[in-house]
Parts: C-alpha cells; structure tokens; sequence
C-alpha cells in the first residue's frame, strides 16, 4: 500500500472506534442524567421527567446490536439507580429489558428511521414502567396502583417521544464527531 | 454449541445481565444497607457537575425573569431600563437574601432543639426518575455523614441518608415509595408508619380501622425506629377512608416539609459524632460578603439575658416536644452572652457544620 492509498483508506472499525463509541455513550448518559436531576425539575417542577437515558437505551437496541450494546443498557441503567430511588438493580433490570425487545424488534422489523425510534420509545416506556412495577412487587410490597399513575405514565411516553429525534441526532452527531459509524 | 453462543451472544448477554440486576435487587431488598459497589463513586463524579448544572439553570432562569421579558421597551428609555434592572437586581438579590436568612433561622432553631449534633446542607440535585423521591446534598463522608442519619427541615421530617460520597450524599425522602416511619398521631397517641406511595402521595400504614383518627391530625416521630427524634411533626393527616375491606384504614398524609421546595436541610448526626468541617462553608456558597441590610433582617439587638449560664437546647426541647409555646428566646451565640445583630447567620455558617 503506498502513502496515497494509507492517507485515503477509511478507518477500519475496530478497538479505537468502539471505545469513542463506549465513551460517546457514557459522556451522553452522564449528560442526560444531568439534565434529569437539575434542569428538568426546574423546568417541569418535577412532575413529569423525560427519560433520556432510557431514549439513549433504545437507541442502543437499535442501533448496536451486540454485546457493548447489552452492556450499555446495563450500566445506564445501573448509573441511573445511584440517583434515583434506593434498590439497586431496579433501573438495571428495567433498561435491560427495553434493550432486549427493542433489540429483538429490531432484527424482524425495519427500524432504520426516526418514527420508528419515536414508537419505540413510547413503548419503552410503559415496558419501563411495568419492569419497574414488576420487580418492586416481586420485591416490595407495592400498593394501590392506580389511574394517576397511568397518567404520568402515558405523559412521560409522551414527552420521551417528543424528545426522541434531537437524542437521536445528537448522539448521531456525536458519533460523526468522534469518528465513530453513524448505522 | 460454539455457534449457537456466537448466533445468541446478544440475548445470552442480556440475560445474563437480568440476571446480575435481579441479584442485585435481591440483595439490596434483603440487606438493610445498600450494596452498590460504584454508586458511590458515579455521585462522587457528578456531584461537582450537578451543582454547576443547578446553578447555571437558577441563574438561566433569573436571566430570563429579568432580561428577556423586558426586551421589545422602546430605545430612548434604555438607560432607565438598565437602571430599573439594576434596581431589580438587587432587590431580588436582597429578597433571596431575607429568603435564605429566614430558612437558616429557622434551621438554626430546630438545631438547638435537636439533641445531637446536626450538619447543614444544601440541595443540589433531585431524584432522575418521577418514581421515587430522592435528593441530592452537597455533604457527604467528609463532613460525618453516614447512610442512615435523619435529615430535617425546619418544618420537620425530611428523610434518611441513603447513601453518601466522600463529598456528596443522597437522602431517600419521606414520600418514596421504598421509606417508612415510625409515627404517632399526636392527638390520640396511635401508632402507625408513614410511607410514600409509588404515585404521588404519601399514607399512614397498620392502623386499625377502629382507632381513632381524624383529617387534621398532626403526625409526630414515635422516636421508636430509633432514628428521628421523638415529636418532630411528619405531616398531617389529609383524608381517612374506612371504606375498603381489610383490618387497617387508609389515611393520607400531607408531609410537613414540601420536599419540592426545600433549599437546605440539617442532618442529625449520632451523639458524639466529631464534626468535620469543609473547605468551602455555606456562608461562603449561599451568602456571601456580609451585607449590612440583610443583617438588619435578623432584628434588633436582644435585650439581655437575665441568666447567662441557662442552656437553651434542653428547655427548648422539652416544651417543643410537649408542644408548649416557646418564650422569646435571647439570641445567644454558644458561650451565652448578648449577641450582635445578625450574629446567628454569621453562627450558622461558621459554627457547627457550615
């Protein structure tokens, strides 16, 4: 191969693109968990929180479809119990089970544009929900659940999926930045 | 069997991660302290981040109230616009000032009737999640903070520390879902726990249905769980239903203190804990130089105090938790004496914690 050729060869996916891809993920799930710890409370009064980690976690259903993927969740997942409620596992358990059917969608259904994305999320976040529901009751005790619940519920969805294409574009952004493969 | 592995590593991973989560809730269900090997080390690392992000929001916010809605005033009145802002300016500045200076008051009071030493902190972030309830404080390890500690406001119960960082800890409050009191109605003396509900809301649990209690109750700490205080108020009661099967009722609580609007909090520490002091004090983050307006806030000077050598924590304490009106307290610094106006901010922050 001669100088011209090296100069002009795209980069082979390898070691390097995936750790700026696992540092692009981590730098944007520490971001997002920023915003929903302090700006979002100020904006909505804490009544309704957009999840952008969990849009982060579909995204990695959709789009990474791998171990790093699986793991990913995992960890966003895991990091968003250190600030959020007090049993861990419970945020873990929850975006794994969103990564795992978001990915599993994925490879039967054509999911390469942003209205899938959009579906995806709202949907991700009743399965969320009921993750959570589900182990809290396996664990605790949990009562009276009720309409009021659906209802925020069906808000945050909704929030979630109005948020979905800027998360989107930006981690695609991020990914172009960083050299990483935009898929 | 290799390539079975390599065709499901994806869903084998996933489960296997299922599985590390659901052991993980098994065993943070189980164990009355929280095992989180690197939890501690992701608040440590976004705490600094969360205060900066918090202050640039609050100060986001002022710039909007104060600069943005005003442009579109006609050019020729640019001047008296500028000075109008300056004038708002420090108003506002002056009404946060008399704002933080009557909560540290206040903070200050329920610190004297605590019988324990107590830490002060801020809040600088809240929960990530609309289901729990949970805050952020700007103390941690280094100041003597431990998981377990009671945190109040001046209005009463808070919560308890769930976890902590060398400078940074997170308070699981009284309306998540996963905390439990041990209270008394004040009025009858029953027994009951106080939780939250995972919607917005907050019940008193394991009271028969037959006991007598009322909207309007007062909810007191029993002081029985061994972590708050006996008599700190918790709520009141809002609403008793008698209406589902079952042996105990249903009441709603509205919590004491507005977790949504709390500011600072102190932190009880255990009796003959050593206090640690940090770098950077709360006079030096909230308050800053000392201004002579906002101390004139703090009131005249006291007159003096008949006897010099009386503690006022003990009596203090003993009429709040029977519930007898307070008398005029001189306003002593702790070697007791007369006190110069404004001297109990400038004690808040210096001594103790802060």
């Amino acid at each position: 191969m001669n100088l011209s050729e090296a100069t002009h060869a795209p980069a082979a996916p390898g070691i390097g693109a995936e750790l700026r891809a696992a540092a692009v993920y981590v730098l944007t799930g520490a971001f997002a968990l920023l915003l929903q710890t302090t700006v979002f409370h100020t904006l909505t009064g804490g009544k309704v929180i957009p999840d952008l980690v969990l849009i982060l976690c579909v995204y990695l259903g959709l789009r990474e479809h791998n171990v790093g993927g699986a793991a990913g969740a995992f960890l966003l997942g895991y990091l968003l119990d250190s600030f959020s409620g007090s049993l861990v596992g419970l945020h873990a358990f929850a975006m794994t089970s969103v990564y795992v059917v978001v990915y599993l969608v994925s490879r039967r259904l054509w999911m390469d544009n942003v209205p899938a994305g959009v579906a995806m999320v709202f949907l991700g976040t009743f399965l969320k929900g009921l993750a959570i529901v589900a182990a809290l009751a396996a664990y605790l005790s949990v009562e009276r659940l009720s309409i009021g619940m659906a209802q925020t519920l069906l808000a945050e969805a909704l929030l979630a999926a109005a948020l979905t294409p800027v998360v989107f574009g930006v981690v695609d952004w991020e990914m172009r930045v960083a050299g990483g493969d935009v898929r | 069997m290799l390539e079975f592995v390599r065709r499901n590593r994806v869903l084998l991973s996933s489960g296997l991660l299922l599985l590390c989560s659901l052991a993980l809730l098994s065993v943070n269900a189980r164990h009355p302290g929280r095992i989180d090997p690197l939890g501690s080390l992701f608040l440590e690392v976004m705490a600094p981040f969360q205060r900066a992000t918090s202050v640039v929001s609050a100060g986001a916010r002022d710039l909007w109230a104060g600069y943005v809605s005003l442009i579109g005033v006609e050019r020729e009145n640019r001047s008296l616009r500028a000075r109008l802002r300056e004038l708002e300016r420090g108003a506002g500045r002056q009404r946060e000032l008399e704002m933080m200076n009557r909560r540290l008051k206040r903070l200050l009071a329920l610190e004297r009737m605590l019988p324990t030493a107590a830490v002060a902190g801020e809040v600088t972030a809240r929960d990530a999640s609309v289901w729990f309830q949970s805050l952020t404080l700007n103390k941690g390890d280094r100041d003597g903070i431990r998981p377990g500690m009671p945190v109040l406001a001046a209005e009463g119960v808070v919560g308890v520390i769930a976890s902590t960082s060398p400078h940074a800890s997170r308070v699981l409050l009284l309306t998540d879902p996963n905390s439990g009191i041990d209270v008394l109605v004040e009025r009858t003396r029953v027994r009951g726990i106080v939780s939250g509900l995972l919607e917005q809301g907050t019940v008193l649990k394991y009271v028969k249905r037959t006991e007598d209690v009322r909207a309007g109750d007062r909810i007191v700490a029993s002081g029985l769980d061994g972590v708050f205080p006996k008599g700190l108020p918790v709520g009141r009661v809002t609403r008793v239903s008698r209406k589902d099967r079952g042996l105990f009722l249903y009441a709603e609580v509205a919590p004491a203190a507005d977790a949504d609007r709390l500011e600072e909090v102190l932190v009880a520490l255990p009796s003959g804990a050593e206090i640690r002091r940090s770098q950077t004090t709360m006079e030096a983050e909230l308050v800053g130089p000392p201004d002579p307006a906002t101390l004139g806030i703090l009131g005249p000077p006291e007159p003096p105090v008949p006897t010099p050598d009386a503690r006022p924590g003990v009596k203090s304490r003993g009429r709040a938790l029977l519930g007898l009106p307070e008398p005029p307290a001189p306003n002593r610094g702790r070697a007791g004496g007369r006190q110069e106006p404004g001297a109990s901010a400038v004690k808040l922050s210096r001594g103790r914690a802060l």
